[in-house]
């Protein structure tokens, strides 16, 4: 059974819900996050799901924020835009229920912060970066994004994945821990359920408990969520200035 | 037997008993109990908590069987833990008793695991780590078979002591220098010090 929502797709594998990211490299603007939304709306309201599995189609996880798109739309979009996608991330990490990314390819910037707002990251070998590149494409990162980053990341990994914008290949994202499971292409969902699976075991989590525990270990993101939005004539005037001292 | 030069003694071991080193919280005895002495009981156990992060020597868990939810708490606290095999966990369940953690119990737990996988796994998961996961989580610093785990825990002690020990003072002042977000919070949850109420309150909204 599956529900189309898109650019997002949800199918249902016994108790766990596997929702797709189908749109090429899976570029976050208005769009994806009203249908992200909506397929995870189905997922919660569904009681028999305890636990969720999301996974991109191809070469992407996702390729991050569409800047093309928000950098085209008027301000009031734009500001809401962001206010939607600090919504998302919040709900995401604090879902009540186990939450694994199966990073079947690049996760990049917008797409890498996407995967950490799941519990569990798995990611398949011999393809695809995990890596928060603001710093090379000059951008930063909001308070709230970075009180994220902070605890996700234990403190000498977040160096090289902040700081430093560092490309992890799955081996490497093993071994700093950002990733839980690594395995070939073929086998990522597989295991990706297995390791929800195990999760869950015979009872699952109950809902209510698991968010609040969530919401209390990420407490002071989520104090954050509301801070200032940078402004789009901010932004550009940032891009600008960046651009121009090459 | 008592040792009348108290001062000799360079570092402290804690263990238990049979199954357990500690199943946690005594919550049939906290149901049966009053608010204020729930509240009394949980601010004294915060200062307990606090005392043996900041012990004025090196101090070790020796794990001889489960150590759950407080339990578990307790063995964190200490600078090293050392586990047996073959049976026991050291599990935080608190969310399968659909309990929370409070504010100061989380910045502990945080304070001394800082893996975010293991942070996941432990808290948000509520996982039975046995020894050998103990050991590849960091969790432990060494497992050993039940009849050696004293043994083994006074001989990492002894290594951890070295030559010439630790000066008391200077240890308790650096776990609580290491530790000052904890210990902070507990000082600012006892009420005792209205100006460091006041000085904390920027620390407060971080927290």
């Amino acid at each position: 059974m599956a529900e189309d929502f898109g650019v997002v797709r949800l199918n249902f594998f016994n108790k766990i819900a596997v929702i797709r990211l189908v749109n090429g490299d899976n570029k976050i603007n208005g769009r994806f996050v009203q249908s992200l939304n909506k397929a995870l709306d189905s997922v919660e309201g569904n009681p028999n799901i305890k636990a969720l599995v999301t996974t991109g189609e191809g070469k992407f996880y996702s390729n991050g924020l569409d800047v093309e798109w928000f950098s085209s739309v008027d301000d009031r979009t734009y500001i809401q835009f962001f206010q939607d996608l600090n919504e998302l991330l919040s709900r995401l990490l604090t879902f009540p229920m186990p939450t694994v990314a199966a990073l079947n390819g690049h996760a990049f910037a917008g797409g890498g912060i996407l995967a950490l707002c799941h519990d569990y990251r798995t990611m398949r070998t011999g393809a695809g970066w995990l890596c928060l590149n603001e710093v090379h494409i000059k951008l930063r990162f909001s308070e709230f994004i970075m009180s994220l980053l902070k605890s996700k990341i234990s403190s000498p990994v977040l160096t090289e994945v902040a700081i430093l914008g560092k490309r992890f290949t799955a081996e490497a994202a093993l071994e700093a821990g950002l990733v839980k499971l690594i395995t070939g292409p073929e086998k990522l969902i597989e295991r990706s359920l297995e390791l929800a699976n195990s999760l869950v075991g015979s009872k699952g989590y109950d809902r209510v408990t698991l968010q609040n525990m969530k919401k209390d270990m990420h407490a002071a993101v989520l104090a954050v969520k509301n801070s200032a939005i940078r402004g789009k004539a901010e932004f550009e005037a940032v891009r600008k200035r960046n651009a121009s001292k090459l | 037997m008592m040792n009348k030069n108290k001062s000799n003694i360079q570092a402290l071991i804690t263990t238990g008993k049979d199954k357990f080193y500690s199943n946690g919280l005594d919550l049939e005895w906290l149901g049966g109990s009053g608010a204020k002495d729930r509240e009394a009981f949980m601010s004294a156990f915060n200062v307990l908590c606090v005392r043996i992060l900041t012990f004025p020597m090196p101090t070790i868990a020796a794990l001889n069987g489960h150590a759950f939810a407080g339990g578990a708490m307790l063995a964190l606290c200490h600078d090293y833990r050392v586990m047996r095999t073959g049976r026991g966990w050291i599990c935080l369940n608190e969310i399968d008793l659909k309990m929370r953690f409070t504010r100061f119990m989380l910045n502990l737990i945080q304070s001394k695991v800082k893996s975010s996988i293991v942070e996941t796994d432990m808290l948000v998961m509520g996982k039975r780590f046995a020894a050998d996961d103990a050991l590849t989580a960091g969790l432990v610093t060494l497992i050993t078979g039940p009849d050696q785990l004293i043994e083994k825990s006074a001989g990492l002690a002894e290594l951890v002591i070295g030559a010439n020990g630790y000066d008391r003072g200077a240890m308790k002042d650096m776990k609580r220098d290491v530790y000052a977000r904890v210990v902070a919070l507990e000082q600012m949850l006892r009420g005792k010090d209205a100006a460091a109420k006041l000085d904390l309150s920027d620390l407060i909204s971080k927290l």
